[in-house]
C-alpha cells in the first residue's frame, strides 16, 4: 500500500490531513482558541471606533483583518515547537514519506483555520460599517493569504531554533505587536514622516493593510497599488524560498 | 533488494557540543527480523535510531537502511520507514483513532485503507473502547499505545520503535509484543527497537545488540549474547551480610543492591546453592538470562541509572 498519486496531490492530501488533525479536530473541542486571535483586533476596533467613528472604521477593519492573520500565522512557531519538543510528533513525520513542505503547510492551514471565526466576525463588522465592493474581497482574499504564507514560514523557521517551548511563549505577542501595532496597519501611512514611508513596502502587514485600506476607499493609491502587490508577492516568495532552503528537517 | 535492513559500518556521531554519542558502530540487521538495541541511558541507542531514521546526520562512517544511504538517499528511506519516538506524547485534544487515521492519510493511504488499518491496529492493541476518546481522558499506558499504534498501523518495511512499551503494565506490554511479532512474521516488516526491559528483548528479539558509551559491545542472537558469559547458570542470593569476596571465588559476581548474582558452571552453582540453603539465605537457581549477560557486559544494571 504505497502512496499513490502525483507529488503535488500527495503533498496536498498530507497537508490537508495534518491541518484537519491539528486544526479542525482540536478547534472543535476548544473553540476559544479561535477567538483569542480576535480579541486584540476587536479592542483596537473598539477604541478607534469610539474616537474615530465611521471615519476610523475602515482603518480598524483593515488592521483587524491583518492582525488576526498575522497572529494566527506567527503562532506557528509555538505550534511547531510544541509538536517537536514536547509531543515529539515531528519525529514521526520526519521519519515518514511526508515532506517538510506538506508538514509546514498542514500546520499553517491548521492555524489558518483558527483564524476563521475571528475573520468572520471582523468581516461582519465590515459589512455593517463599510461599503464592501468586489475590490475589497479581492484585496482581502489575495493579500491575507500572502501574509499568512510569509509569516507561517517565518514562524516555522523560528520554531526550529527554539530549545524549549518557553523560548517562544513571549515571541508571538511581541512579533504580532511589533508588526501590527507600530507600522501603519491600523492607521494611514500618511501619518508617518515622509522618510518612513518605505515601511509600507518593507513590512508585509503594512503592505497588506494599505491595500485593504484602498479597497475600502479611504486611501487613493493610483499606480502605487501595483508596486505594493509586487512587494507583497516578493516577501512571500523570499519567505518560502528561505523556508525551503533552511528548514531543519534533519538535525546536523 | 538488499538482504539487510540496516547495515552500519564504523558509524560515529559527535554532537556539536563535543559529546561522542556513537563510536565506530558496525552492525547488520537482517530483513524481517526483530532487533533490539540495549544499553543504559545515554549509551547511544536513540542517537543510532535518529540517524537510521534520517532525523540526524551522522558525523562519519557508513549507514545504509533498506539498501539506501542515510545521507544521500534519505528520501527513499523515509518512504519505507515508520517511527515511535522515545518519550513522545499524543496530542491531548485528539483521539487515538484520529492520531492513527490522519497519520496514515498523510502517509498517502486512501481514506478507506487508512480507516481499515486504523481500526485493525487499535483492535489488535485492545484500544477499540478508547478509540474515540480524547487522549486527555486516557491513562499514560493508553497514550503510549496510541503512539505505538501510529507506527504499527503502517505498511512500512522497517519500524523504529524507541522504547515503545515504556511505562506499560506487563499485560499491555505482552499485547504490544504480539502486534510487533505479527508485524515481523505476517507482514515481513523489520522491527528495530530499543528497550530497557530485558525480558522484552529476550522474548521478542531475533537478534540483540548491546551498546555502551557509544560502542557496540556485543551483537548477535540472544543465545550468542548469553553465551558470551561463558557460563550458563545463575544463583541469586539475597542478604545484607554476604561475603562477596568469597563468592567471587565461585564465579562472576554481580552485586545488585541487597542481592548478589553469581554466574558459574552448573557444578559450582549446585555447590553454592547447597551452601546458601544451609546458611538460610533466600536463593534462586536458574539459567543465566539476557539481563545477566547485559549486566556482565555493561557493568551494572539499567535499573541503577536514574
Amino acid at each position: 500500500m504505497r502512496a499513490r498519486g502525483g507529488i503535488l496531490g500527495r503533498n496536498m492530501m498530507a497537508a490537508l490531513s495534518i491541518s484537519w488533525f491539528y486544526g479542525y479536530t482540536q478547534l472543535r473541542r476548544n473553540i476559544f482558541w479561535s477567538f483569542h486571535y480576535a480579541l486584540s483586533p476587536l479592542a483596537f476596533f473598539f477604541f478607534i471606533y469610539i474616537y474615530g467613528g465611521r471615519l476610523g472604521a475602515p482603518y480598524a477593519i483593515a488592521g483587524g483583518l491583518v492582525m488576526i492573520t498575522l497572529a494566527a500565522s506567527v503562532s506557528m512557531e509555538t505550534e511547531a515547537a510544541f509538536n517537536r519538543i514536547v509531543l515529539k510528533l515531528q519525529e514521526v513525520y520526519v521519519a515518514s514519506p511526508i515532506s517538510p513542505t506538506a508538514y509546514v503547510l498542514g500546520l499553517a492551514m491548521a492555524n489558518g483555520l483558527s483564524a476563521i471565526p475571528g475573520m468572520a466576525l471582523m468581516l461582519s463588522i465590515a459589512g455593517l460599517l463599510a461599503d464592501l465592493t468586489p475590490r475589497f474581497f479581492l484585496a482581502v482574499f489575495s493579500s491575507l493569504p500572502l501574509i499568512w504564507l510569509t509569516f507561517s514560514s517565518f514562524g516555522f523557521l523560528l520554531s526550529t531554533l527554539a530549545r524549549d517551548v518557553k523560548d517562544l511563549w513571549t515571541w508571538t505577542p511581541i512579533i504580532t505587536g511589533l508588526l501590527s501595532v507600530l507600522p501603519p496597519v491600523f492607521y494611514p501611512l500618511e501619518l508617518l514622516p515622509g522618510n518612513l514611508r518605505w515601511i509600507a513596502y518593507a513590512i508585509p502587514s503594512a503592505t497588506a493593510s494599505r491595500l485593504i485600506q484602498e479597497s475600502l476607499g479611504v486611501v487613493d493609491l493610483g499606480g502605487e497599488a501595483a508596486l505594493l502587490w509586487i512587494a507583497l508577492a516578493t516577501h512571500t516568495g523570499v519567505a518560502l524560498t528561505i523556508l525551503l532552503k533552511k528548514v531543519r528537517w534533519r538535525l546536523p | 533488494m538488499a538482504d539487510t535492513a540496516i547495515s552500519a559500518l564504523n558509524l560515529w556521531k559527535r554532537y556539536p557540543g563535543g559529546v561522542l554519542a556513537l563510536d565506530n558502530v558496525s552492525l547488520d540487521v537482517p530483513r524481517g527480523c526483530i532487533f533490539s538495541l540495549l544499553g543504559r541511558n545515554g549509551a547511544g541507542k536513540t542517537t543510532f535510531i535518529k540517524i537510521a531514521s534520517t532525523q540526524l546526520m551522522p558525523s562519519g562512517g557508513d549507514l545504509r537502511v533498506l539498501g539506501f544511504d542515510v545521507v544521500s538517499e534519505a528520501q527513499e528511506i523515509r518512504k519505507r520507514i515508520a517511527l515511535t519516538p522515545q518519550e513522545g506524547r499524543p496530542a491531548l485534544l485528539n483521539t487515538p483513532y484520529e492520531h492513527v487515521f490522519h497519520y496514515l492519510l498523510a502517509r498517502g493511504l486512501s481514506i478507506f485503507e487508512a480507516s481499515a488499518r486504523t481500526l485493525k491496529t487499535l483492535k489488535e492493541l485492545d484500544m477499540m473502547e478508547y478509540a474515540h476518546r480524547t487522549c486527555s481522558q486516557l491513562s499514560g499506558g493508553l497514550r503510549q499505545r496510541t503512539l505505538a499504534a501510529m507506527a504499527l498501523a503502517t505498511d512500512a518495511d522497517l519500524l523504529f520503535l524507541d522504547e515503545p512499551t515504556l511505562g506499560l503494565d506487563v499485560l499491555t506490554r505482552m499485547k504490544v509484543w504480539e502486534v510487533i511479532r505479527r508485524a515481523a512474521a505476517e507482514n515481513g516488516q523489520t522491527v528495530f527497537l530499543t528497550t530497557h526491559y530485558m525480558e522484552e528483548a529476550e522474548t521478542l528479539s531475533d537478534r540483540v545488540g548491546i551498546i555502551e558509551g557509544g560502542r557496540l559491545v556485543k551483537v548477535g542472537h540472544v543465545s550468542d549474547v548469553k553465551e558470551a558469559l561463558g557460563e550458563k547458570m545463575c544463583v541469586e542470593i539475597s542478604g545484607y551480610d554476604l561475603d562477596v569476596e568469597m563468592l567471587r571465588g565461585v564465579g562472576q559476581v554481580l552485586v545488585l543492591g541487597r542481592s548478589v548474582r553469581v554466574l558459574a558452571d552448573k557444578k559450582r552453582c549446585d555447590e553454592l546453592l547447597e551452601w546458601a540453603v544451609r546458611a538460610g539465605k533466600p536463593s534462586i537457581f536458574r539459567p543465566a538470562s539476557l539481563e545477566d549477560a547485559f549486566i556482565a557486559l555493561v557493568g551494572r544494571g539499567v535499573e541503577d541509572e536514574g
